[in-house]
């Protein structure tokens, strides 16, 4: 029977697969920070065992670091105990640890795909649930608690039952300012945030095969925020020219393609689910409550009550509470007071390209915080050496240090309480970025129309004339 | 080991898709071990006198009765540790987030998945009632009626006889070890 992608990288990673129990999946690769892993590697120490294969383990720290500029002034003793902790886990395991001013420190999911070290037909996992970024490369990654990251520390290998898979077909040619955060808000919104629930899901279509490397990372990253636990795109000549410029990468470049074409979905494969969803004329998306689904087009006004499905209605009203805004008020001229720029969702080079160009020449508009925090030591470097960070200060934007930064805000960078942030991340959750603080998710280029204009606004109503180039690599 | 049936009230909160970061906020994440979470679980919610964890009527509660998609949001293992730290035991909704349904049932924490309509029925009843959760017979009993829930025979052996991954993994080290010769050319090596 042909199979789909999914199915097929599943079926190579089986190790036993015996009927009433969960599969026993091979891990290839797995990813270490030091918010999640410390208790793992605890359980290790007490079971007595070494790590399986060290070599198939990278660790760096990005959740608990600071992001000024000398990374030294801790949020507080507990932050610096976990980097600690970290540090002295992988030296006694033997885990390679790009540290702080390796030259590759950086949020995990910037990290490892910038070395190479995500390739199509593997998998990879890591205790955070944004680990479904490295699908844009075709490989099957997704989050895992504390007890599996031990489990793959120990034996290379999890339990866990076979996914269903659910194909999301995008069609039709949106608006010039749509991105692919806006393509993924747009998925989040049509079969919302349980839609993935229990599917790895497969992106197709023209819009997907046009998206350079970084923004089908944008896509796959938000896979969980619909509950699907992994997201993925097939391989294609975009990702084996990435991949070609990496350092782990470009190893047996050419004798690997032969095995990552022999990924594709065959012709006739089924999924369990298809979904398309037709972007054609879409504009740019904005979230107004606290799901990643509450979203609207920019140009469109806040649902009212009785739009909404009666089972949305509730949770909508307590968002719009957390929020301070209405059932049936515009999103578009909303006042804003912070702007942030960074996340394993919208850090890249393209991303702060994008926002240099908008801000090129211009202001941060008074009274707005405007802050831009590189994905990783990668990308901070090569912002500089463009003179991007030039651009940011002279506009009056802060350009600070790689890390995961606000958008989970456990490192001190943390929005004060009934603030508006418009944020490149991935969560608008109740109190994700502080206590009370209010986040609008939107695409980079959103991010840095709104810092200029003090306000959310849409382009096509802004009279001066702004940069649009997109992020395309 | 037997797992025997418990019995409490139930702490309700009728709210759809609460994430993990209403469960725990990343603030307590900070840890480097498992231990003091309770005081994370539901942080801001807790900040209402009238939420029923501080309340002395539910201070015994082992049952938390949700909406739908509970648990969504991230990895952190945290929070069914906080959950369980709270004296929490199993949690009722017509639908869970994969990563939170899989860490707690790691951690002894029962996720009972149930028709929406009868969740409803279980949120209507009185707050002080008492529900029974019987793991064995894969009930969940009131004083009116009796619910059933579907659970694999794999994760009832992981409850009832404490079965853990790891020692179930650990089976397999041969198969494992010829798994990864044949895998190893293709990867990449750090």
């Amino acid at each position: 029977m042909p199979r789909n992608i999914i199915e097929k990288i599943w079926d190579q990673h089986i190790v036993s697969s015996q009927e009433g129990a969960p599969d026993i999946i091979f891990i290839d690769f797995q990813l270490l920070h030091e918010v999640t892993s410390p208790q793992a590697f605890e359980t290790l120490r007490k079971r007595g065992k070494s790590v399986f294969s060290p070599h198939r383990n990278m660790a760096t720290v990005d959740h608990s670091l600071p992001t000024d500029q000398d990374r030294k002034n801790f949020a507080d003793a507990l932050n610096q105990k976990q980097i600690d902790t970290l540090r002295k886990n992988c030296k006694e395991f033997g885990i390679r640890l790009y540290d702080v001013d390796s030259g590759h420190q950086g949020i995990v999911h910037v990290t490892g795909p910038e070395l190479g070290l995500t390739q199509p037909g593997m998998t990879i996992v890591c205790g955070d649930s944004h680990t479904s970024t490295h699908g844009a490369f075709g490989a099957l990654a997704f989050g895992v608690g504390t007890t599996q990251i031990s489990h793959v520390l120990e034996t290379s290998c999890i339990l866990l039952n076979r996914p269903k898979t659910m194909r999301v077909h995008f069609v039709g040619k949106p608006s010039q300012y749509f991105r692919a955060k806006d393509a993924i808000l747009a998925l989040i919104q049509k079969i919302g945030v349980q839609g993935g629930t229990g599917y790895v899901l497969e992106y197709t279509g023209e819009f997907i095969r046009n998206c350079c490397m970084e923004e089908r990372m944008t896509i796959c990253n938000m896979s969980i925020e619909c509950g699907a636990r992994a997201g993925l795109i097939a391989p294609d000549e975009t990702t084996f020219a990435f991949l070609q410029e990496t350092p782990f990468g470009k190893e047996s470049l050419e004798e690997k393609k032969v095995f990552w074409q022999s990924l594709l979905t065959e012709k006739g494969a089924v999924y369990d689910a298809d979904v398309t969803l037709d972007i054609d004329g879409m504009n740019p998306f904005v979230t107004w409550g606290t799901t990643p689904a509450q979203s609207v087009q920019i140009h469109e006004n806040i649902p009212e009550k009785e739009e909404l499905p009666e089972s949305q209605q509730s949770l909508a009203e307590k968002s719009l509470q957390y929020t301070r805004l209405s059932f049936g008020q515009k999103i578009s001229g909303l006042p804003i007071e912070n702007i942030f720029v960074g996340s394993c969702t919208n850090a890249r080079i393209g991303d702060l390209r994008e926002v240099a160009a908008v801000l090129k020449g211009k202001k941060v508009a008074p009274g707005v915080r405007m802050f831009i925090v590189p994905g990783s030591e990668q990308v901070e470097k090569q912002a500089i050496a463009e003179g991007l960070n030039k651009i940011f200060i002279q506009s009056g934007a802060e350009f600070r240090r790689p890390g995961c930064s606000a958008c989970l805000a456990m490192n001190g960078d943390t929005i004060a309480s009934g603030e508006r942030c418009a944020s490149t991340s991935n969560r608008n959750f109740v109190g994700r970025q502080g206590p009370g603080a209010i986040t609008h998710l939107m695409s980079p280029f959103m991010a840095a129309i709104a810092a200029i204009e003090g306000k959310i606004m849409n382009p096509e109503e802004i009279e001066e004339e702004i940069s649009s180039s997109s992020p395309r690599l | 080991m037997l797992f025997e049936p418990f019995t409490s009230r139930a702490i309700r909160i009728p709210r759809k898709d609460i994430d993990t970061d209403i469960i725990i906020p990343a603030k307590y994440l900070k840890g480097t071990d498992t231990s003091g979470l309770a005081d994370g679980c539901f942080a801001e919610l807790k900040k209402d006198a009238q939420f029923p964890m501080n309340r002395p009527e539910f201070k015994a509660a082992k049952i938390i009765i949700a909406g739908p998609n509970f648990g969504c949001g991230s990895s952190r293992e945290h929070a069914p540790w906080a959950l369980v730290q709270s004296g929490i035991r199993a949690i009722i909704s017509s639908e869970f987030a994969d990563i939170f349904r899989g860490n707690a049932e790691k951690n002894g924490l029962l996720t009972l998945q149930i028709p929406e309509t009868e969740v409803q029925e279980l949120f209507e009843m009185d707050e002080l009632a008492e529900i029974t959760i019987d793991l064995p017979e894969q009930k969940i009993i009131t004083e009116q009626k009796q619910y059933a829930f579907q659970i694999s025979q794999f994760s009832k052996m992981r409850f009832i006889e404490g079965l853990s991954d790891i020692d179930y993994l650990s089976k397999f080290s041969e198969k494992i070890l010829d798994f990864e010769k044949q895998r190893c050319a293709l990867l990449p090596r750090i």
